[in-house]
């Protein structure tokens, strides 16, 4: 499995990013549930991996980020996807033997 | 298969789980504060319309509600449509044009409701709540007008609250199915009310739905603290 995606926090990110396509940090926040400085660190994370980018600016005086997922991004976690749905396929399928 | 494998791909799961919760937790908390604003102001104004005897509490104190809706947006939009509204408020105490007034509160109203419409795109959890408002309130313009003109005035007390229920159970089709059930509830006793009532009574009709949205607050607040999602 993308050792990129499957980390718990990086996972619910990108979920959360493909449902919104694109979300400020707080939205993010809120939505994955853990600190600032932990979502911070795993965004670069999958921002040098391509899936995610990152734009800072100015709204008036407030600093302000918004973070959308890539089209590399959103391949990588429909795979991620795939592959998780046949392996818990193949799991169901072994326990109803 | 590997039992290792399994296991990681049950956490993940886990985590798909918890994304989705996590959302629909964020979604009720944003509906429950709409329920207990609107809830309150159907219920103030159907005993003010019942006790002074005037219909048109249901418009008097409709933008007072609306900014108290507005807590939850930027400061300036807050400021500017309180500033505006009370000054709508204040002519239409002391003015005759009565229709001219209404308009007027309707337009700034429609106007609030469009302001958060910067806040709605950021973010596709709140972009439909200003829509529908946008479009309850301009219904319920023309519903006023058609009331007004036909002399059938009781119908108001139970269109009105009845059209803001069922459109936030239309709503509720697409987003949180309980909302739907919240519809029907609120709409059956809120004809019912209806029915029963004597001629004096009927203004305390949209009191029975705001019982019922305050209701669907209690059962939401509930829920969410529970973490039944």
């Amino acid at each position: 499995m993308n050792p990129v995606i499957h980390e718990p926090v990086r996972l619910r990110a990108m979920l959360a990013l493909a449902k919104y396509k694109e979300l400020s940090f707080k939205e993010l926040l809120e939505l994955v549930s853990t600190t600032e400085g932990n979502l911070s660190r795993h965004l670069s994370k999958l921002e040098e991996a391509g899936y995610v980018e990152i734009k800072k600016f100015f709204e008036g005086k407030k600093p302000k980020t918004l973070i959308k997922i890539t089209e590399v991004g959103r391949r990588a976690l429909e795979e991620y996807i795939e592959e998780l749905e046949s392996i818990l396929k193949g799991y169901q399928e072994k326990s109803e033997e | 298969m590997k039992e290792k494998e399994i296991k990681e791909a049950l956490s993940a799961l886990e985590e798909i789980k918890a994304v989705l919760k996590k959302e629909t937790e964020l979604g009720l908390r944003s509906a429950k504060a709409e329920f207990l604003v609107w809830g309150l102001y159907q219920a103030s104004s159907s005993l003010l319309s019942y006790f002074t005897g005037d219909w048109r509490y249901i418009y008097f104190l409709l933008p007072f509600f609306f900014l108290l809706d507005a807590f939850k947006w930027t400061k300036w939009t807050a400021f500017v449509y309180w500033i505006s509204a009370f000054a709508v408020y204040l002519l239409l105490l002391s003015s005759k044009f009565t229709y001219l007034s209404f308009g007027l509160i309707w337009l700034i109203t429609i106007l609030g409701v469009f302001f958060n419409m910067r806040k709605a795109t950021k973010n596709t959890r709140f972009t439909f709540m200003p829509a529908l408002w946008g479009y309850i309130l301009l219904f319920n313009v023309l519903l006023t007008f058609a009331v007004v003109k036909s002399n059938s005035l009781v119908l108001l007390y139970l269109l009105w609250p009845g059209i803001i229920a069922f459109s936030l159970g239309l709503w509720g089709l697409f987003s949180e199915k309980s909302l739907s059930l919240f519809s029907l509830v609120s709409n059956i006793a809120g004809v019912i009310a209806f029915m029963l009532f004597n001629e004096r009574e009927i203004p305390l009709t949209p009191l029975v739905y705001g019982i019922c949205y305050v209701g669907f607050y209690i059962y939401l607040e509930l829920r969410i603290k529970n973490s039944r999602l």
